[in-house]
């Protein structure tokens, strides 16, 4: 058995439980590791990302009295990309159910009704995207031989559960946790590490960062300057935890064991993360 | 680890509570239920007949007759998934010849498709519902791949637990989806992008 380490970043997480072409690709990359590791910090991630806009499917689903209502509501969001993922989701959820329904036996319908097909789109697409929410929760716990939290990240998360019919992903962020996290200690602690990475990004042209990154260096730098003072706080308790959020992938490189090489879907946010710390960037 | 009560013993267990209720009420002694009908009649200013006070059952016992009537879709169901069971066991014995073995796949499918449909028509147990679901999202995943005698088995398992009983409980459920999620690929479609 191989003592090498891997780490599972958000991404890789979601992927290897949701996607099935991914899977196959991560548990061949996975079985030259002898640890699979991944971070609370993830779990975070997926509970106010990937996960509320599942559980907001659901619960919308689980309201309407029609599937058209379901995408009319959800074409009346604000223009965003997530709103057209939504709308793709919702469109590939009725097809799927269209599909289904369209090979239902004739002799079953004919002898106990017929279920209209909005209907019938509307309760498969909730059957289904139950599943979905049920499957993703659980597999964080299943993925990883380890959990790491050093900065206490969240200590009282929670999976949605089901009350009255619709999902409760609430406390949705760890803003809402009852406990204060240590990332200001985390930070203090691997300063050098961090530094190292704003460093990286500062040396990439301006013209070739991305929102994201842009968000991600401006916010380190905050941070760092913030670590010397005793007084300046810097916690889930504080308006500036969306610092930390905007340094996810940061975080993430960082909280991984020293030997462990990251697994992840994003060359272009962890090459150059990864390789500030040195810690290989493992693509799937 | 949490057992299913199959359907039928299920129904024979309430009868069983029902009738020793019944029975216990039946012990009490005459003397004292005149007395209790008697204060009864002094404060609703009527009297009352013993009758009025007989125990009513919360659950009438279900008739078997009934259950080729007003719920005949449960019978229904346990004969479409001994149809769903018997093909997967003639998948299983018939693994080596790989056309028999996907005709009868097939056929399976066929049937799974009857148990979704009379399941979400009288919506018999979300669980129950959602299990048939995941195996027509496993399936849908496959994307026309032969099975594997390895997904056949998990197929029957899962199968196996859904006749036993369509009420199904949360563990039960989890149990399945766990065994699905092993063999088959559950998860999202191909098409579906949700960025975090």
């Amino acid at each position: 058995m191989s003592d090498k380490i891997i780490f599972f970043e958000t991404t890789a997480v979601v992927d290897y439980s949701l996607r099935p072409e991914a899977r196959e690709r991560i548990k061949n990359i996975c079985q030259q590791y002898g640890k699979t590791v991944t971070a609370q910090y993830v779990r975070m991630e997926i509970k106010r990302g990937v996960l509320q806009y599942l559980v907001y499917l659901y619960n919308l689903i689980a309201s309407k009295h029609s599937f058209a209502d379901v995408l009319n509501t959800v074409s009346k969001l604000s223009s965003t990309p997530q709103k057209y993922r939504l709308g793709t989701v919702l469109k590939i959820l009725a097809n799927f159910s269209k599909e289904i329904k369209n090979k239902t036996p004739q002799d079953i319908i004919d002898e106990y009704g017929d279920i209209p097909i909005d209907e019938y789109q509307r309760r498969k697409s909730k059957s289904y995207l139950r599943t979905i929410i049920k499957l993703l929760w659980r597999s964080i716990d299943k993925i990883a031989d380890e959990i790491v939290n050093p900065m206490d990240c969240f200590p009282d998360i929670r999976g949605p559960y089901e009350k009255e019919g619709l999902f409760i992903n609430k406390p949705r962020d760890c803003g809402k946790s009852k406990f204060e996290c240590k990332i200001k200690q985390f930070f203090r602690e691997h300063q050098i590490e961090f530094q190292k990475i704003l460093n990286q990004l500062e040396q990439m042209p301006t013209g070739n960062l991305d929102e994201e990154t842009s968000r991600r260096k401006r916010s380190l730098k905050e941070i760092l300057r913030l670590l010397p003072y005793g007084g300046r706080k810097f916690s889930n308790k504080e308006p500036n935890r969306k610092d930390c959020w905007n340094c996810g992938d940061a975080i993430l490189a960082v909280v991984a064991p020293d030997s462990a090489d990251i697994l992840n879907n994003n060359q272009k946010h962890y090459k150059p993360i990864c390789a500030a710390i040195n810690k290989r960037s493992i693509p799937y | 680890m949490a057992q299913v009560i199959p359907f039928e013993r299920y129904i024979r267990r309430e009868e069983a509570t029902e009738a020793s209720t019944a029975l216990e009420i039946e012990k009490i002694p005459k003397s004292i239920t005149d007395e209790v009908f008697k204060k009864l009649g002094s404060v609703i200013g009527q009297t009352v007949i013993s009758e009025q006070l007989a125990p009513k059952r919360a659950v009438q016992p279900v008739q078997p007759e009934s259950l080729y009537t007003g719920d005949r879709y449960l019978v229904k169901i346990i004969e479409i998934l001994d149809q769903c069971l018997r093909q997967l066991e003639l998948a299983l014995e018939e693994y080596d010849d790989e056309i028999a073995r996907e005709d009868t796949m097939l056929l399976f499918v066929h049937y799974l498709h009857k148990v979704s449909h009379l399941a979400m028509r009288f919506e018999v147990n979300q669980n129950f519902e959602d299990i048939i679901t995941a195996i027509q999202a496993g399936i849908k995943n496959k994307d026309g791949k032969p099975y594997t005698c390895e997904e056949i088995a998990t197929l029957r398992d899962v199968v196996k637990t859904l006749r036993q009983g369509p009420i199904m409980s949360d563990q039960t459920y989890e149990r399945c989806l766990d065994a699905l999620d092993k063999d088959f690929k559950l998860g999202l479609f191909e098409e579906v992008d949700l960025k975090i």
